[in-house]
């Protein structure tokens, strides 16, 4: 029996055919994956711009439990606190490979306005175009607030008594350009009474100062009723209708006033992300929005849910800049 | 609060925290005996990776690597005679002495006994003490802030530095740094240079890093350090039952030292090395034998260690009441706090709250009972890692650092953070100026700075801007310490002035 190599000759080079074939379709492939790859593929990335355990952060925590269900990936949260979340939309703004749909943003309206045109030109960073909006799951109610045991008991009172006592009433606000601070101008300007700023860090801290007897009112959103209902109560409050999760506080339309003014807990990316990956994002959290897992885990934070669309977020920011130029301007002076 | 206390006990029995005691406390041991690696130094590499555990079993890691440090510095200043931490500085005195006459073993299970003694006696202070002090700090409003933060200063610039003005020139770095980012009241960018990561201020993570770790490790390679021969540790038959029994016998000097650093400890910034020092001058004035001092008695050894052990349990009384470190170490515990965004203050116990900060106060106990076993039957072994030489020390710690800064928030700003206060750090040590000043002036800066701009925000008019500031009690209390403390500064350094020409005049 001799078997010589020459009579195997023929199948030695098609097994060696077939190697070198089987090796080149793969490297194809493999070169070719990311084109056929469904987005997403690796978790995003979530930059909260306020403190860990803040309202936001919450927020975040919530959309993130269900972000594998409805977005296909997870969330990494990563905190860039600074400035009343200024700091993280500059970083996001200047960085311009994050827009590729693997990174959103934590947002809240309307802040996101003030952060950046109540500066002047040259220290403005970031514009509100920056950023395109995904949608929002609610917006709360500013409301202005005072301890159970305050003398102030209503609008009225506050209205009575400020106008007696000019510059003497104090109100408590988390940052000098937040909404708290734009709020607290808004019903200066409309009830036509003047109250002095003081400003705090954060919402705790101007909540521990209310507590305290510091100053006399803070301005905050309505989620304190759900939190502490015992120590504050709520003057009023800036919804058109009475809100779900304390429906006996009178509302400001209530009370004769035009006014309605909320902060939105909702999502963002930076601008340039693809357009398909921008739809994608907006129908998982349309449909992420209609769970009811999810908006029973919403009201447990004290977030009523209710999903705005990005055309509702957008056309309210450009409402609210436009009907309040006085804000703006207020801010920008100082 | 018992039945809260008791609750909070049960918290101790977590699978993570059963683990990371013991790693915390080896840690904090053989960090502690690496001259060079102070507590501050061991804390401040490990904080950030300590943020990827929950909050509690983040400050129960921290705490054992803290407490177990303060330990570990004693075993290298007993056995080759340089204080691995600075607060054992007083224990080469005698330590050595001791180890040099071959009672190495003595000494190192005195030090270990007055470590245990004086950490469970400040774990008790802070656990009766805290909440007192905490719910007092409902009574501090802003202008109380701004005063707590200036006394804060004073004391840390009295009693830390090496003479006031150092300490000074040290707090005002400190608060220099604390200016960067944006104002609070206004909005307006202040020294960011353009700098958008700047924009939220100087962080405390990279900071910390920087002082400590770089600083420490740049001091080390620029000092000649000799290379120390270890002494044998011997074989002394009952060396532990003598330590013991010299421990019932002396329950005064037990109980003062630890006193003395608990006290020293809840003193903003003053940290183990003032409280040793403070301790061991008092054991002396004390002692039946004081020529026996510096000659190698164990009565020294007790003093040093119940006092710098005693001070880790203080220093966290003022950290978890009013957010104010009393020492270095328990500003990079605040680091930890803030991390997780916990506040310090009455908030901490309020709603049925404080179990987190009672759980972690009661950690220390089997923190201290495990560091005395391992102590006790390892002290032989923990020797061995005063071995590793000083190049191969400094790349670790180095590479540690700039992971930590790193991971701290993703950012490279922070490592340049952390490169630029390293070298800041590393100056002001060569100008004999001490980091805890600047350290707490860092801490303190904001504080201060909030205090004092929303008193004049809430008072309608100026004079009632200097009634609120002057006028109010607490405000009266914290400007009398403040005063006593710049008082006897210069008391003191002009006293010294005096001594040195009048021995001038002699010579």
């Amino acid at each position: 029996m001799k078997i010589g190599l020459a009579n195997f000759r023929p199948l030695k080079i098609k097994i060696v055919r077939l190697c070198a074939a089987t090796l080149i379709a793969g490297s194809v492939l493999i070169a070719a994956r990311p084109a056929f790859a469904e987005y997403p593929d690796k978790p995003y990335t979530v930059i909260v711009g306020w403190a860990p355990g803040g309202g936001i952060d919450t927020y975040t925590r919530v959309v993130a439990k269900y972000a594998q269900k409805y977005l296909g990936e997870r969330f990494v949260i990563q905190y860039k606190k600074g400035g009343g979340g200024r700091l993280a939309y500059n970083l996001a703004a200047k960085n311009k490979d994050i827009a590729d749909g693997y990174t959103l943003l934590s947002n809240m309206m309307p802040n996101y306005a003030l952060n950046s045109l109540t500066y002047s030109k040259g220290e403005r960073g970031y514009a509100p175009s920056d950023f395109v909006q995904l949608g929002a799951n609610t917006c709360v109610p500013s409301a202005f607030f005072v301890t159970a045991s305050s003398p102030i008991q209503s609008a009225k009172d506050l209205v009575a008594y400020a106008r007696k006592n000019p510059g003497k009433v104090t109100v408590g606000v988390a940052g000098a350009r937040s909404g708290n601070e734009a709020f607290r101008l808004i019903v200066d300007h409309t009830l036509g009474i003047k109250t002095r700023r003081i400003t705090y860090g954060g919402g705790s801290e101007s909540l521990k100062a209310l507590l305290g007897g510091e100053v006399m009112v803070m301005s905050a959103n309505a989620i304190w009723l759900k939190q502490i209902p015992h120590e504050v109560r709520a003057l009023f409050l800036a919804s058109d209708k009475p809100y779900k999760l304390a429906p006996h506080t009178p509302t400001l339309t209530q009370l004769g006033y035009d006014i309605t003014d909320c902060l939105t807990r909702g999502m963002a990316v930076p601008k340039g992300v693809p357009e398909s990956r921008i739809t994608f994002l907006r129908e998982g959290l349309t449909k992420m929005a209609q769970d009811k897992a999810f908006q029973n885990d919403l009201e447990k934070i004290g977030l009523v849910p209710d999903w705005w669309d990005q055309s509702r977020v957008q056309a309210f920011i450009q409402n609210y800049i436009d009907k309040h130029d006085y804000v703006f301007k207020s801010m920008s002076a100082r | 609060m018992l039945t809260q206390v008791l609750h909070a006990a049960s918290g101790l029995l977590d699978f993570q925290i059963i683990v990371l005691i013991p790693l915390g406390v080896i840690i904090g041991i053989v960090c502690g005996a690496l001259p060079g690696i102070s507590a501050s130094v061991a804390l401040a590499l490990f904080l950030p990776l300590s943020f990827v555990l929950a909050p509690l079993q983040s400050l129960v890691f921290l705490g054992a690597i803290y407490m177990a440090a303060e330990y570990g510095g004693s075993i290298s200043a007993i056995l080759i005679n340089t204080p691995g931490t600075p607060g054992a500085m007083a224990a080469t005195f005698d330590g050595y002495p001791m180890a040099r006459e071959g009672r190495a073993l003595e000494a190192l299970y005195a030090s270990i006994l007055g470590s245990a003694t004086g950490g469970i006696l400040g774990m008790l202070v802070l656990l009766f003490f805290t909440p007192w002090l905490a719910r007092l700090s409902l009574k501090f409003e802003s202008p109380e802030m701004f005063w707590l933060a200036m006394a804060g200063l004073a004391i840390v610039a009295n009693l830390s530095a090496e003479n006031f003005t150092k300490g000074v020139i040290g707090a005002c770095i400190g608060l220099a740094m604390a200016m960067v980012g944006q104002d609070l009241q206004t909005g307006v960018n202040r020294f960011t240079f353009g700098i958008v990561e700047l924009e939220g201020g100087i962080k405390l993570v990279p900071t910390m890093l920087g002082l400590f770790a770089v600083a420490q490790m740049l001091m080390l390679v620029s000092s000649k350090l000799e290379d120390a021969s270890i002494l044998g540790i011997g074989n002394s038959q009952g060396a532990f039952w003598r330590m013991l029994q010299f421990y019932v016998k002396h329950p005064f000097l037990i109980l003062r030292s630890s006193i003395i650093g608990i006290v020293i400890g809840i003193l903003p910034g003053a940290g183990a090395s003032v409280a040793s020092f403070v301790s061991y001058s008092e054991a002396k004035r004390y002692s039946k034998e004081p020529e026996r001092f510096g000659k190698g008695t164990p009565e020294a050894l007790f003093a040093v260690d119940c006092a710098n052990n005693g001070m880790v349990g203080g220093s966290l009384v003022p950290l978890f009441a009013l957010g104010i470190p009393g020492s270095a170490s328990a500003a990079i515990m605040l680091g930890a706090l803030i991390g997780h965004g916990i506040t310090p203050g009455m908030q901490l116990f309020m709603h049925g709250g404080g179990s987190l900060v009672y759980t972690f106060i009661l950690s220390l106990i089997p923190t201290t009972l495990f560091m005395l076993v391992i102590a006790g039957f390892g002290a032989r072994w923990f020797a061995k890692v005063i071995d590793v030489k000083v190049p191969h020390l400094v790349p670790i710690v180095m590479a540690l650092a700039i992971i930590g800064s790193y991971s701290s928030n993703g950012s490279l700003v922070d490592v340049f953070v952390t490169f630029s206060t390293g070298l800041l750090g590393y100056l002001l040590l060569s100008f004999r100026i001490n980091l805890a000043p600047v350290v707490l002036g860092f801490v303190l800066g904001p504080m201060a700075e909030e205090g004092l701009r929303r008193t004049l925000e809430l008072a309608p008019t100026a004079t009632a801007a200097w009634a609120t500031l002057f006028g109010r009690p607490i405000c009266i209390i914290l400007i009398l310490i403040t005063a006593t403390m710049i008082i006897s500064a210069i008391i003191s350094s002009h006293r010294r002035r005096s001594r040195n020409s009048e021995g001038a005049g002699i010579a």
